[in-house]
């Protein structure tokens, strides 16, 4: 009877040196599969750009820093829905440099910024596609099935990146050049594709640490020794386990041996994660510490929408009547809205028509609107009217006209205009 | 410091109720668990004090909602300590504590990894507490309604931003409608007894919550497995997981409290699994389960897998019928799709329609800006589990849990038309939060398992 422990001490040691051999094989054989079927499945619903572009025009739109003309962009495009992924490695940097806002990773825009494709047409010449990008909005935007052609493949394509309204050609582009980038698409070879994904999944591109309110270059700086430590600290797994393989009679060293190079590769990891921590806390800390808004903060959108909820503040004070915001963007009516409370802010999404069917306008007499330029719906100071989307014609009258806004309060027509 | 304070007051009541709650851990009492629970315990408690007191005193002010918490903290005292004379008698009884950690390596690793996590932690708050609310979701869902309870000292009503069409204009105010108003209640409750409103501030209350779930992950894993050392690598795993990390830096979403409830609940069921029904356990699982479905409109699907593993951990045998549930439902909706099917969630109609979301789906799980190697150890865990098997109560629910989730994320992925949340990062991280949590629980007890599967009896694993 005595015998039973001791036989079952043995066996289960050797369970525990079978473990410790066959789970970092496991680990290998995973990775290599997944990694196999990833390439695979990736290639054949992607194509992507043969090679990276550059920019061949200084991007300079004002209050908004310069992207540089050696900056690259790479294009991906799903073959089956026609979703376009526009990859521009350290955009949202450099976007984030004047706003107080944040971006989840380096693809996405701060409010009033779009990006729009552009293909150079071989009979019409350049033709724009403006996509528009919102605030924390998706970073795939959809290009419908714009490369879904060999000739479109083989056309000339650019983008650009500017406040919306301004990207069309031929529009206002005074503050902002064109830039203008060619790229061909073609299939990545296997290799490629394998590199190409080895490279973004080692890359450590957290969110934070760089794509929050970087102030200069430096929140973007790749962590100089990050990714060939990491490497080496997973490479170190086999030789870890084969050694520690040889001490089979000490079961507990062979543990220590099979899990130490996962922790320490996620530990290492990790020193990356919190190193773009920490340099994120410093531009943070610039930004924002005691208060203070900095210069550049101030020129951010998000600044420029709590100057106006204070100004919209100070005229309606003591209103408990709605106050109505029309913005052509989600965020300036989202962010207004949060600033302007706790006044009974309402967002009109739908235009005139969320608030005026089945209603006289005197149901809202006294509401207040703020309407930003650039929507569907209007102020026309003429006949003091708001007019948009719904034959409707609310009268209002002015409380604050800004270049590219305005505080109207709404009024019950005059006989005068009902007869008109 | 006003918010330290609030942070405090927040804390320190519901330490009674869980130390009654508690004493009786399987394991030892866990003083590190007890703390982590009677922060989560405390939350919802102040939470629920907000409109408790709104009701009885007409209005919302630090002495109203301190007074009501306390009162409401002193009743679950109460209670646990009736509860526990009670039930106490002819229980199995444990060890007092849980068993001192006397290996210097031990000690060591626990050191380490605990100034690793307090470093984390003392950065995460600096850096959630000097900006403003700039989380998207923070402002317009969850911080919105709380902005105007706080300023207005009273929990004025609230109707979508769709009302202002209606005749006439409803007396309230505009705000999304389409959540549950428990996270409101808390930045509420909050706010107020921090001295007003403050957003900056809402930040401690991220970093609490943070430290609150490592505190309690070392406790469980702890008691659990009886190893120090897997302990704090839970602890370091949960803490450390970049995403999570990112929404306390960026305080205002919801979706890591939902995270950190599901993952308690996940504690909780491997605490008691050989014992289900202690009444400790089915109260602290019914707070877990009320708050993953109170904090957020999807949180329902959360509470559903702390159901499912509350069966499982009670009668192991009902795993068949939920594996047999789950791929009955999945093949309902693969033969189902182009088409449409009516689903319990957000009681619609849900359009079905098929979109491979494999490779932007695979970059996700598999990045390491999000996640760090978690799938991979995830993936090492289930094959170990595969070839060694050594499961038990605990690990058979936490199974159901992971598989349930998995399976119904990556269902509505690819069939619910919300493909578009995968393509769209964020939101498809925001989804995984709980799973991602609950994966580490889960990994690090399944390793630890495979390698002491001889050493633990049964009833002492769970």
């Amino acid at each position: 009877m005595s015998a039973g422990p001791e036989n079952n001490s043995s066996s289960d040691a050797q369970g525990r040196s079978r473990a410790a051999l066959v789970l970092p094989l496991l680990f290998w054989a995973a990775s290599a599969t997944v990694l196999l079927c990833v390439v695979i499945a990736g290639r054949a619903g992607t194509f992507e750009a043969g090679e990276e572009c550059r920019l061949t025009e200084a991007f300079t739109p004002s209050g908004f820093g310069a992207l540089d003309t050696n900056d690259h962009f790479r294009l991906r495009v799903d073959r089956e829905t026609g979703r376009g992924l526009l990859v521009l490695p350290g955009l949202a940097d450099k976007l984030n440099r004047c706003s107080s806002l944040l971006a989840f990773d380096s693809l996405e825009l701060p409010a009033g910024y779009e990006v729009s494709i552009f293909r150079r047409d071989p009979v019409e010449g350049l033709r724009a596609t403006p996509v528009q990008g919102a605030w924390l909005m998706p970073t795939v935007y959809d290009l419908g099935r714009l490369f879904d052609t060999p000739a479109a493949r083989a056309t000339e394509w650019g983008l650009s990146i500017a406040p919306i309204h301004q990207s069309v050609p031929g529009s206002d582009r005074s503050s902002h050049e064109l830039s203008f980038g060619s790229i061909q698409l073609a299939e990545p070879s296997y290799s490629a594709a394998a590199s190409a994904l080895l490279t973004e999944w080692t890359a450590f591109r957290p969110w934070s640490g760089r794509s929050i309110n970087v102030l200069d270059g430096t929140g973007g700086a790749e962590f100089p020794w990050g990714r060939p430590v990491f490497i080496l600290g997973v490479s170190l797994l086999p030789a870890l386990v084969l050694g520690g393989a040889m001490l089979r009679r000490q079961p507990r060293l062979l543990v220590i041996g099979m899990v130490l190079p996962i922790v320490l590769s996620w530990l290492l990891a990790d020193a990356i994660w919190h190193r773009n921590l920490t340099m994120q806390l410093e531009e943070s800390s610039l930004l924002y510490d005691e208060g203070e808004v900095e210069p550049v903060l101030a020129h951010g959108s998000d600044e420029r929408l709590a100057s106006i909820a204070r100004s919209v503040r100070d005229a309606v004070a003591g209103t408990d009547r709605p106050v109505l915001i029309v913005a052509p963007t989600a965020f300036q009516r989202a962010r207004l809205y949060y600033h302007l409370l706790p006044l009974r802010a309402v967002q009109i999404r739908y235009g005139l028509s969320q608030v005026s069917y089945g209603r006289s306008p005197e149901d809202l007499e006294g509401a207040y609107v703020v309407v930003f330029r650039g929507g569907d719906v209007r102020y026309e100071p003429r006949q003091a009217h708001l007019t948009g989307g719904t034959p409707l014609k609310i009268t209002v009258e002015p409380v604050i006209r800004r270049e590219d806004w305005v505080l109207l309060r709404i009024r019950a027509p005059s006989d005068r205009e009902r007869g008109s | 410091m006003r918010a330290l304070f609030s942070l405090a007051l927040l804390w320190l009541p519901a330490v009674p109720a869980a130390v009654l709650l508690l004493r009786r851990l399987p394991g030892g009492r866990s003083y590190t668990f007890i703390a982590g629970s009677a922060f989560l315990v405390g939350a919802l408690l102040a939470a629920a004090s907000v409109p408790l007191a709104d009701a009885l005193f007409g209005t919302l002010d630090a002495v109203a909602l301190g007074g009501t918490y306390l009162g409401l903290a002193a009743a679950a005292a109460l209670a646990a300590g009736f509860a526990e004379g009670v039930t106490a008698r002819g229980q199995h009884q444990g060890p007092r504590r849980v068993e001192r950690i006397s290996s210097p390596a031990a000690i060591a690793v626990i050191a380490a990894t605990a100034a690793w996590l307090f470093s984390r932690i003392w950065v995460l708050m600096q850096e959630a507490t000097v900006k403003p609310l700039l989380a998207w979701d923070g402002w317009e869902l969850w911080a919105a309604k709380a902005k105007v309870w706080v300023m207005k000292s009273e929990l004025v009503a609230f109707y979508p931003p769709t009302a202002i069409g209606r005749i006439p204009i409803p007396e309230g105010f505009f705000a999304s409608t389409k959540h549950p108003d428990m996270l409101p209640w808390l930045i509420t409750w909050f706010s107020i007894l921090g001295g007003g409103w403050d957003e900056r501030a809402i930040g401690y209350l991220y970093v609490a919550l943070l430290a609150a779930v490592c505190l309690s992950v070392f406790g469980t894993v702890r008691m659990v497995t009886r190893n120090p050392v897997a302990a704090s690598l839970a602890a370091v795993g949960l803490g450390t997981i970049p995403y999570l990390n990112a929404q306390v830096a960026l305080p205002g979403y919801a979706d890591i409290w939902v995270a950190a409830y599901f993952v308690y609940g996940a504690m909780i069921l491997c605490l008691f699994s050989r014992r289900p029904w202690d009444h400790a356990a089915l109260v602290l699982l019914a707070l877990a389960t009320v708050a993953c479905a109170t904090l957020k409109s999807t949180g329902l699907i959360w509470a559903g897998m702390l159901v499912a593993g509350l069966l499982v951990a009670a009668r192991p045998g009902v795993r068949w019928i939920a594996y047999g549930g789950l791929a009955a439902a999945v093949l309902v909706i693969v033969l189902s799709a182009p088409g449409e099917i009516w689903l319990p969630l957000k009681m619609r109609q849900w359009t079905l329609d098929f979109t491979n979301v494999t490779d932007p789906l695979f970059r996700v799980l598999l990045s390491f800006r999000d996640w760090n190697i978690l799938c991979w150890v995830a993936i090492v865990a289930a094959l170990a589990r595969a070839m060694l098997p050594a499961a038990c109560r605990a690990l058979h629910a936490l199974d159901v849990m992971l598989v349930g989730s998995l399976t119904i994320l990556v269902t509505g992925f690819y069939y619910s038309g919300l493909s578009f949340w995968v393509t769209e990062f964020t939101g498809v991280n925001r989804g995984l939060l709980p799973l991602a949590s609950l994966a580490v629980l889960w990994t690090v007890l399944s390793l630890e398992r495979v390698f002491r599967s001889s050493e633990l009896p049964d009833e002492q694993y769970g």
